[in-house]
Parts: C-alpha cells; sequence; structure tokens
C-alpha cells in the first residue's frame, strides 16, 4: 500500500517536472554566459525529474518511507468537497451564508452530536467572525444576501 | 552600534506599551497553540500574519516571535499530562514527563520543564545577542557567488535534517522552487507558468500556501483521526523542584541548553532535532541509563532546554544571513518580507529597530512565558477541555478570511483549499512540507544569485569554487545532495561483501 502511495507520487512529480521543463523550453533556455527566463525552471524541471524517477525505482524494489497509517478517507473526503464547493459559492451568496453552510458540514463531519449544537454554533460563528473582521478589523468580506 | 548599546535601544522599543501587549498576545498564543496538540506554530503563524498587515514590522515580528517559542514551552504540558506531545519538538518529553506524572509528580515535570525552558531560553537569547552582530558583518563580504551557495547549503541542510526520507525532502525542495518560479522572472520580468491569469502575475502568496499547507492539511489529518484526550486526573502540587531534583538535573539543563544553541543555528537543525539529541545524551552520560524511560526528571529537563535554546538560536541565521532555517522560521521571514523588509545582513545596519527590538522583546517574552506557565497551569490544563470540534472550525475561518483578505480576492480562497487538499495528499505519502515552503521562499533568492553570478562572471562556472567561502559552501551542499546516494552506495558495497563472505 505505502508502495503504491510512492509509485502514484513519483509519477506525479514526474509528470510535474516534465511539464516544467516543457514549459521552460517555451520562454527559452539562453545559454550559461546569457540564462534566460527559462534556464532556472528547467534546471528545477530536470531535478524534479529525476528526483521521481530515484522515487519510483525505490517504490518498485518495495522500499518506502511512508510513516501515516491509513486512515479513513470519508471525513477529509466530505470536508474537502464542503471547501470545494464554497469557493465559488462565496462571491455571490456572501461569507455570512457559506461560512455557516461550511461550519455545519465540519461539525457533523466531526461528529458534532445534537443538530441544535451544530446550526446554533455554526450560525454564531460565521455571523461573529463576519462582524468582528468586516465591522471591526476592515476586512472587505462578501456580504452577499446581506446588506451590511 | 555595539551589543550592549543595541540591547538598550532594542529595550527601549520592546518596552514601549504596545510591544509589551504583543509580546503578551505572543506568548499567550504560543503557550496555547503548544498545548492543544494539532495545531502547530507554522499554522498558527501562518494563520496570524494578515492580522499584522495593518501593525509596524517591529512589532509584527515581536508578535510572531513570540508564537514560535511560547510553543515551545506550552508543548511540555500535553507531553506531561496527556502523554500527547502538544509540539513536535515536546514527544520527547512524553517519556519521561508523563512517567512523572503517573507516579503522582506531575506539578515537578511541569515545573522543571518551565524553569529549565526558562534559563535555556535566556541562555539562547544572550548567544543570540552575542554572535548575530559579529555573523551579519561577516555575510556582508559576500557576493551573489557565496549566497547562492549559502541558500544552497541552507536548503540541503534543512532537507538532510528534516524528518522521514531524504529523497522525499529533496522532492519537495525541488517542487517548492518550482512553486517560486510562478509569476514574474526576477531579472528579466518575463512572465512564468502563470496559465495567462492576471492574478498568478506575483506569484503565490506564500501566506496562502502556508495557510494551506499547514492549516486546512492539519485540520483534514485530524480529521480522520481524531485525537482521543485523556487528561491525567492529579492534584498539580509542588510545582518548584527539589533541592535533590536540582542536583539531578542542573547539569542536564546545561547541556540541554549547549546542544540546543548550536543544533539551532544549523537550518533544518530546529527543537525537535535538538530535544532528541539531548535525550540521547543524557541517556549516555547517566550513571543509571535504566531509570530513563521511567519517570527520570533529566529526561525532562534536558530536552526541554534543548527546544527552547534552539528556537532562539534559529533567528540567527534568518537575523543574519536572511536563511530560514525551519517552517516557523520562514513563517517570521515572510512576517517580515510583508513590511518590505528583507532579512539579512542588512537588517542591522537598515533596521536596527527590528533587529534590537525583536531580541530584546525575547528576553521580556521569556519572563513573561515563565510568569505565564508556572501560576497559570490549571488555566493551560482547562484549555485542553475544548473540543476540537470547534478548533477546527476556527481554523478553517481563519485560513479562509486570511486567505481573502490578501488580495479580497475569491481566487485566493481556491488557492488555499488546493493547497490544503496538496498538503494533505503530500503528508499521507510522508511528504515533509517545511523543504517546500524553505525552498519557495528562498528559489526566487537563489535564482537572483545565480543569474547574477553567471552573468558577472560571463558564464564562468569557476566563479562559484574560485572563492574560498563559496568553494567550501558549494561542496557542503553538494556532498549533503549526494548523501543518500553515497549512503546507497555504501550499503550495497557491504551488502554485496557480505554476501560474498558467506558463500
Amino acid at each position: 500500500m505505502s508502495c503504491r502511495r510512492d509509485l502514484a507520487a513519483s509519477l506525479a512529480f514526474f509528470a510535474v517536472g516534465i511539464g516544467v521543463c516543457v514549459g521552460a523550453g517555451r520562454l527559452g533556455f539562453g545559454s550559461v554566459h546569457a540564462p534566460e527566463p527559462g534556464f532556472f525552471p528547467w534546471l528545477g524541471g530536470l531535478t524534479l525529474v529525476g528526483l521521481s524517477a530515484c522515487l519510483f525505482v525505490q517504490a518498485l524494489r518495495g522500499r518506502s518511507s511512508v510513516t501515516a497509517p491509513k486512515g479513513e478517507w470519508l471525513g477529509p473526503g466530505l470536508l474537502l468537497g464542503a471547501l470545494i464547493l464554497y469557493v465559488p459559492c462565496l462571491e455571490p451568496l456572501g461569507y455570512p451564508v457559506t461560512t455557516a453552510a461550511l461550519c455545519v458540514v465540519v461539525l457533523r463531519v466531526l461528529k458534532t452530536r445534537r443538530w441544535s449544537v451544530t446550526l446554533g454554533a455554526s450560525v454564531a460563528l460565521a455571523l461573529s467572525t463576519y462582524l468582528l473582521f468586516r465591522r471591526v478589523l476592515g476586512i472587505e468580506l462578501p456580504p452577499g444576501v446581506f446588506w451590511f | 552600534m555595539d551589543v550592549f548599546g543595541g540591547l538598550a535601544h532594542g529595550f527601549s522599543i520592546a518596552l514601549t506599551p504596545a510591544n509589551l501587549l504583543y509580546a503578551a498576545i505572543g506568548s499567550v498564543l504560543g503557550t496555547a497553540i503548544g498545548v492543544l496538540p494539532g495545531l502547530g506554530p507554522p499554522a498558527t503563524i501562518a494563520l496570524l500574519l494578515p492580522a499584522t498587515y495593518k501593525i509596524d514590522a517591529t512589532s509584527a515580528v515581536i508578535m510572531v516571535a513570540g508564537i514560535f517559542y511560547g510553543a515551545m514551552y506550552g508543548g511540555s504540558t500535553t507531553s506531561i499530562l496527556l502523554n500527547i506531545p502538544g509540539e513536535a519538538a515536546s514527544v520527547v518529553t512524553c517519556l519521561d514527563g508523563y512517567q512523572m506524572a503517573r507516579q503522582g509528580r506531575p506539578g515537578a515535570a511541569l515545573g522543571i520543564s518551565a524553569i529549565g525552558s526558562f534559563i535555556a531560553g535566556t541562555f539562547g537569547i544572550v548567544g543570540l545577542s552575542l554572535l548575530a552582530p559579529p555573523l551579519a558583518a561577516f555575510a556582508l563580504r559576500f557576493g551573489p557567488a557565496e549566497y547562492f551557495a549559502l541558500i544552497l547549503l541552507g536548503l540541503m541542510m534543512a532537507i538532510y535534517l528534516s524528518e522521514g526520507s531524504a529523497l522525499k525532502g529533496l522532492t519537495m525542495a525541488a517542487t517548492g522552487l518550482i512553486l517560486g518560479m510562478v509569476g514574474l522572472d526576477p531579472v528579466q520580468g518575463a512572465e512564468r507558468f502563470t496559465f495567462g491569469l492576471a492574478k498568478l502575475t506575483d506569484g503565490f502568496d506564500f501566506v496562502v500556501v502556508a495557510m494551506g499547507l499547514f492549516g486546512i492539511a492539519e485540520v483534514l489529518s485530524n480529521v480522520e483521526a481524531p485525537e482521543m484526550r485523556d487528561i491525567f486526573k492529579t492534584a498539580l502540587k509542588g510545582l518548584l523542584p527539589t533541592r535533590e531534583d536540582w542536583r539531578r538535573c542542573w547539569a542536564s539543563v546545561v547541556r540541554g541548553s549547549f546542544l540546543g544553541f548550536f543544533i539551532g543555528i544549523l537550518p533544518g537543525g530546529g527543537a525537535t532535532i535538538s530535544s532528541f539529541m539531548a535525550y540521547a545524551v543524557e541517556k549516555r552520560v547517566s550513571k543509571a541509563p535504566e531509570r530513563f524511560g521511567h519517570g527520570a526528571i533529566e529526561g525532562v529537563a534536558a530536552p526541554e532546554a534543548a527546544n527552547n535554546a534552539a528556537a532562539s538560536s534559529s533567528f540567527i541565521p534568518l537575523l543574519t544571513l536572511g536563511i530560514p532555517g525551519n517552517a516557523s522560521i520562514a513563517m517570521i521571514f515572510v512576517a517580515l518580507m510583508i513590511h518590505g523588509i528583507r532579512p539579512g545582513p542588512m537588517l542591522l545596519s537598515e533596521h536596527p529597530d527590528v533587529f534590537w527590538g525583536a531580541i530584546a522583546s525575547m528576553y521580556i517574552g521569556n519572563v513573561m512565558l515563565l510568569a505565564l506557565n508556572l501560576p497559570l497551569i490549571g488555566v493551560w490544563v482547562k484549555l485542553l477541555k475544548v473540543p476540537y470540534n470547534f478548533l477546527a472550525v476556527g481554523v478553517l475561518i481563519f485560513c479562509i478570511i486570511g486567505a481573502y483578505s490578501v488580495n479580497n480576492s475569491a481566487f485566493d480562497v481556491g488557492t488555499v483549499v488546493v493547497f490544503g487538499a496538496v498538503g494533505y495528499l503530500l503528508r499521507k505519502g510522508g511528504f515533509p512540507a517545511a523543504p517546500l515552503v524553505l525552498a519557495m521562499i528562498l528559489g526566487p533568492q537563489l535564482e537572483r544569485t545565480l543569474q547574477q553570478s553567471l552573468i558577472g562572471s560571463g558564464g564562468d562556472l569557476r566563479v562559484f569554487v574560485e572563492g574560498p567561502i563559496s568553494a567550501t559552501l558549494l561542496v557542503g551542499a553538494v556532498g549533503l545532495a549526494a548523501s543518500p546516494a553515497l549512503r546507497w552506495l555504501w550499503g550495497h558495497c557491504v551488502r554485496a561483501r557480505a554476501a560474498k563472505t558467506t558463500a
């Protein structure tokens, strides 16, 4: 399992490294005498390709340094999904509404037992931070459907 | 300005009511996040960086530095009372601290931890005050080639000494260098890897990246495996160590202070490694090593002294060379950059207020922490009863508001979420985030100094090995970079020889 994770990671880094090398080529390498904007990215991309190849070989040989235990994916997945949905909704719906909805998801994912606590805390947190940061600290959080 | 004149100037700045308040806020917050498992100093500093936009640079550094060294104090509380380290630097304190608590001496363990931390922290700050000015003066002789070699060595040491696989650390550093290249080329101003997005012209904002990698990723990891907190229920009395305790551990505090100070100076050294090394040294020099792991007070005193001395001395490379040695110090680097101040050898001459003000505030903060930690230990223990649910929601809200406030744009909120997801996956794969952040911060400097050296020498690569300083630094960097391969080769040879002998 750990080696499979390393294999996947090495392939991802390899792809990034190749992409950077190709992008650097379009920018132009120049020469050692007169390096152009692509010179340093090309070095970085090439280094990443080399390192990911070493990682790939290490993973193929069954040697992995992964120490993180295999955990439950549902909670982080739900939370990440909520955060991804939060981003496009933030400006049209406004900070208070979207943040209250996000808090509900987070508190439920973290197994807050009572719905009354979840809903009350979510609304209170969203409104209090909105008022604190917008009104007191002057941070322009999007009001959305709120007029204040 | 000599050291004493500088310190007097620093105290005149640090003792103003506003700066005392910022030092107190930093110390309290640092202790709180040190006490609370699941939220580290880099994440907290990253979350609070947007709050420093409106205060002056000296006050901002005083506050964020307080968070960093305050966390070292607070981390021991959970180690001793819960057997859960509040900070990575307090992992080793669990071994004997929790055993002392089980044996009915949690007060003595907490007391020696706080007093040892105070002594070592003060020792570290004295060392910082004395060493930083001459080192900064020496660094003024550095040209682009020396700087290139120094940054490379700093990065390599940070990777080599960071936790986990060196190969994964190197991969993270290469990724950080690439992320640091997004935006305008530092020499010619050409756009790189912006994909036509105007918002990426200035590159990724360090604050947003750090909040994602340390803040959101930490919440996602904790959601996966929520911590069970079971506070050791016993009366917290006898916080002052007895004469017998002192007899046993004064030398441990001294050894821990020296060891921590010197390890802290090394990029990547930091508090965690120094605490482990101090514990190992104590066990080795002890006449009764079998007591370690069963409640030996030296096993609490030495690592706690070491991590505090290291926290102070890790400011030396930042303030004198402009090289952040670990993730927390990198966040302090970012705090200075936000205010238009570049840490390095010119900091002392160009911004003496920031340099000496920050150092003087550490003396004051250290005294504040001793006062906060011993009499208020009951308050910190109560803080552990805050449910993680609400802490997690708070961290997410701070990340979102912090990211949004950078440019008043949902794009940055999206960026923080993306880096949060990436940070979570990297943790799952055992890839350390610190080398990525350090490389991202140092990358533009590395590129600028490389290009300046090459252009200045007309493309002659000998520029990096002609000067004794750059040559030495470069040999060290290459040696460290090649060390995983050399170790593999050595192991291969040993195995081959053993196989031949058996045959």
